[in-house]
């Protein structure tokens, strides 16, 4: 485990989380994470939605990473609620549950074949999954 | 080649393949244990402080007596008893801090550095936070704040340090606490149907919880705390759904509406069933 990038990460969520968050009324959900994530397998984060608040969920990727792709799927039924890659792997969504529910955050590194090829490309590494709520 | 060469060959020549295919088989092992370990599911638990936000939404009173009481905490000489009953004060730290009883707050906050050092984990609980603690105690918004900060550091150092058993029990008892004094302060419990309802989406939290316990059933710890809570999670099994739609999912500006998905609720049997089964659970723990 690299931890320098791992407290670099911790400092970032740490910041990150009382800037642009306060200013529209979110607050800090402690089930954010810090999650080693690669070009190969999916990293999965299983996450308890209340109907009584809005979720902001960002993705915050480590220095090097180029595009992550992550999807919030419910994992009962494997509805996929969102999908970042029909986006242009945008890094944050804001998500209103009508009911309480869990869901499965998956987050994955995208590499195209010329990426592999790039010696410089990061094919590896920690992204934070930034949670935010507030009330309705 | 001459036959010394040959006859040198010949007979490190196995040696070398069973070290190729010691190898191979030694990757293959990696691979299959990164695979295995790539498709484990994290599974997170809301803070306590989630469920003490229902508590004041509904305007309800602060009661000192639901707290575990500061002297316990000398009884806590194992791993399970201790790492079980720092979530237990960590909640009750919460619980003081979102009520605004400061004293309490930093009574809580001490004991809570003091059990650190116990389990390994005191620096956490750094020398610079406690102070914070002391100079916020007037300020409720601060307080609240760093009783976050507090829980977020703790769960952040467990995670990197792999201390799985000590996160998975921390979760634990700070879930059954925050159930427990949801259960033992409501005098509504059983008549109010948006707090039952409440309660009941906490079977999502259970379900979470139960996963993380199941992952590690093979430390003794784990599996003695899983064995306790199965009763619980019985209840939260058998919570009434009251409806149940598929998930329809439509964008509204930036934002994702879910819609559909279940609504829970419990009868007042099954509250009364859990109030007393969490509080069974809840008074074994504390005592040792």
């Amino acid at each position: 485990m690299n931890k320098k990038i791992l407290v670099l990460l911790s400092m970032l969520l740490f910041f990150v989380q009382y800037l642009p968050a306060q200013k529209e009324g979110f607050i800090f959900n402690n089930q954010s994470d810090n999650i080693e994530v690669n070009t190969l397998a999916s990293s999965r984060v299983n996450i308890v939605c209340s109907n009584e608040n809005i979720y902001k969920f960002r993705i915050v990727p480590d220095e090097g990473i180029k595009k992550v792709h992550f999807r919030i799927i419910a994992p009962k039924t494997n509805i996929v609620i969102y999908d970042n890659a029909k986006e242009g792997y945008t890094l944050e969504k804001t998500l209103n549950m009508q009911n309480s529910l869990v869901v499965m955050v998956e987050i994955k590194l995208v590499a195209t074949e010329d990426d592999l090829e790039d010696e410089d490309f990061v094919s590896n590494g920690w992204v934070a999954l930034l949670i935010e709520h507030k009330l309705k | 080649m001459n036959k010394f060469k040959l006859l040198l060959f010949a007979s490190f020549f196995p040696i070398f393949l069973h070290s190729c295919s010691d190898k191979k088989r030694q990757n293959d092992l990696d691979n299959e244990k990164y695979a295995e370990e790539k498709s484990r599911i994290i599974y997170r638990i809301p803070s306590p402080i989630e469920i003490f936000n229902l508590l004041q939404n509904a305007q309800l009173d602060f009661h000192e007596q639901v707290l575990n009481p500061l002297g316990n905490w000398e009884n806590y000489n194992s791993l399970k008893s201790q790492a079980l009953n720092m979530g237990i004060y960590s909640a009750d730290l919460a619980y003081t801090a979102a009520y605004e009883q400061y004293q309490e707050s930093l009574l809580y906050f001490n004991l809570i550095r003091k059990l650190g050092n116990k389990i390994g984990i005191g620096n956490v609980f750094s020398d610079e936070m406690a102070a914070r603690v002391q100079n916020n105690l007037n300020n409720a918004d601060s307080l609240s704040t760093i009783s976050g900060a507090y829980y977020k550091g703790m769960i952040d150092y467990l995670t990197e340090n792999r201390k799985t058993t000590e996160l998975a029990l921390i979760y634990t008892g700070g879930w059954v606490e925050a159930l427990y004094i949801l259960c033992n302060t409501i005098d509504t419990l059983g008549t109010n149907d948006q707090l039952m309802k409440e309660l009941a989406d906490q079977s999502l939290v259970a379900q979470n919880l139960e996963a993380l316990l199941l992952l590690d059933t093979n430390v003794i710890e784990i599996r003695n705390a899983y064995t306790e809570l199965s009763p619980l999670f019985d209840v939260f099994n058998e919570v009434e759904m009251l409806s149940s739609e598929e998930i329809q999912v439509a964008t509204v500006g930036d934002e994702i509406v879910v819609k559909g998905g279940s609504v829970y609720s419990f009868d007042k049997a099954k509250c009364g069933n859990l109030k007393l089964l969490v509080n069974q659970i809840r008074s074994t723990w504390i005592l040792k």
